[in-house]
């Protein structure tokens, strides 16, 4: 598999989960309290707001296309990323004008699926 | 009975260069070269640019955020790059609520809402979310 196909993180950053909710006006203390994220279920780490998932994968899409904007990207969110977890973001399908691609957390799990299409290239 | 869809108050994002690059720096993407923002601020500024949080959503859909609402799904389509040092005009509405039968939380209610971000009267991106809100029954479970 080509490199630029994959995009990785290893150690979702807790404290970035917390400029993330601001930034999102997201009040849910999942996001940056473990006690209330451990209470609602996630074990005693905070979860990764749902839209930084995307930006991962939007990461992946530039890297891999040379950074030809998107036209369209369609998201599922499957599951959820914890704080310390080691994210992959892959392509699964590719063609010259989109893709679709992956994102999975510690072991394997999808939390996130996309389908995407890019901006035609300039002088096509 | 409140009927749908429902326009929601319109709002504002104003996104500067300065908020790329700690987004950017955030989600560990590469630096911006020229002036188009991460794409992922056409999310973002559907969410914080329209004139309703999502409590008042949840509120308006007879649900509330205590419950813990979760995102099922977006789609973005994007009509222009979104540019820093811009101002953002956010238009949105509550296209659908439907009540189903959940497996994860017994009854929930899926919420569906469209925004248009545009500037200058330029359309720029438009963002459909697909929310799903645990439904309290009568009895509170």
């Amino acid at each position: 598999m080509d490199d630029d196909d994959t995009w990785t993180l290893d150690g979702v950053p807790a404290s970035e989960m917390i400029f993330w909710a601001e930034l999102l006006d997201d009040p849910n203390p999942i996001h940056s309290d473990p006690e209330a994220a451990r209470r609602l279920g996630f074990g005693n780490r905070t979860v990764n707001p749902g839209p930084v998932n995307l930006a991962y994968v939007m990461n992946l899409v530039a890297q891999a296309f040379d950074e030809r904007p998107l036209s369209r990207i369609t998201a599922r969110f499957l599951g959820n990323v914890v704080s310390g977890d080691r994210v992959e973001a892959v392509l699964t399908e590719r063609s010259a004008s989109g893709g679709t691609a992956r994102l999975t957390r510690d072991g394997g799990e999808a939390v996130l699926e996309a389908d995407f299409t890019l901006s035609e290239e300039p002088g096509s | 009975m409140t009927e749908f869809p429902m326009p929601l108050a319109p709002g504002s994002f104003s996104l500067d260069a300065a908020l790329d690059d700690r987004t950017r720096e955030s989600c560990r993407s590469a630096p911006r070269t020229g002036d188009e923002a991460h794409p992922i601020f056409a999310f973002v500024a559907a969410l914080r640019g329209a004139g309703t949080s999502i409590e008042t959503l949840c509120s308006l859909c007879g649900c509330s955020i205590e419950d813990g609402p979760v995102l099922a799904s977006s789609e973005i389509e994007y009509l222009t790059p979104m540019q820093v040092d811009r101002t953002y005009t956010i238009a949105a509405e509550i296209t659908d609520r439907i009540e189903r039968p959940s497996r994860r939380f017994g009854q929930a209610v899926h919420v569906h809402v469209a925004f248009r971000i545009e500037n200058a009267g330029r359309d720029y991106a438009r963002v459909r979310l697909h929310m799903i809100m645990p439904q309290r029954t009568t009895d509170g479970r």
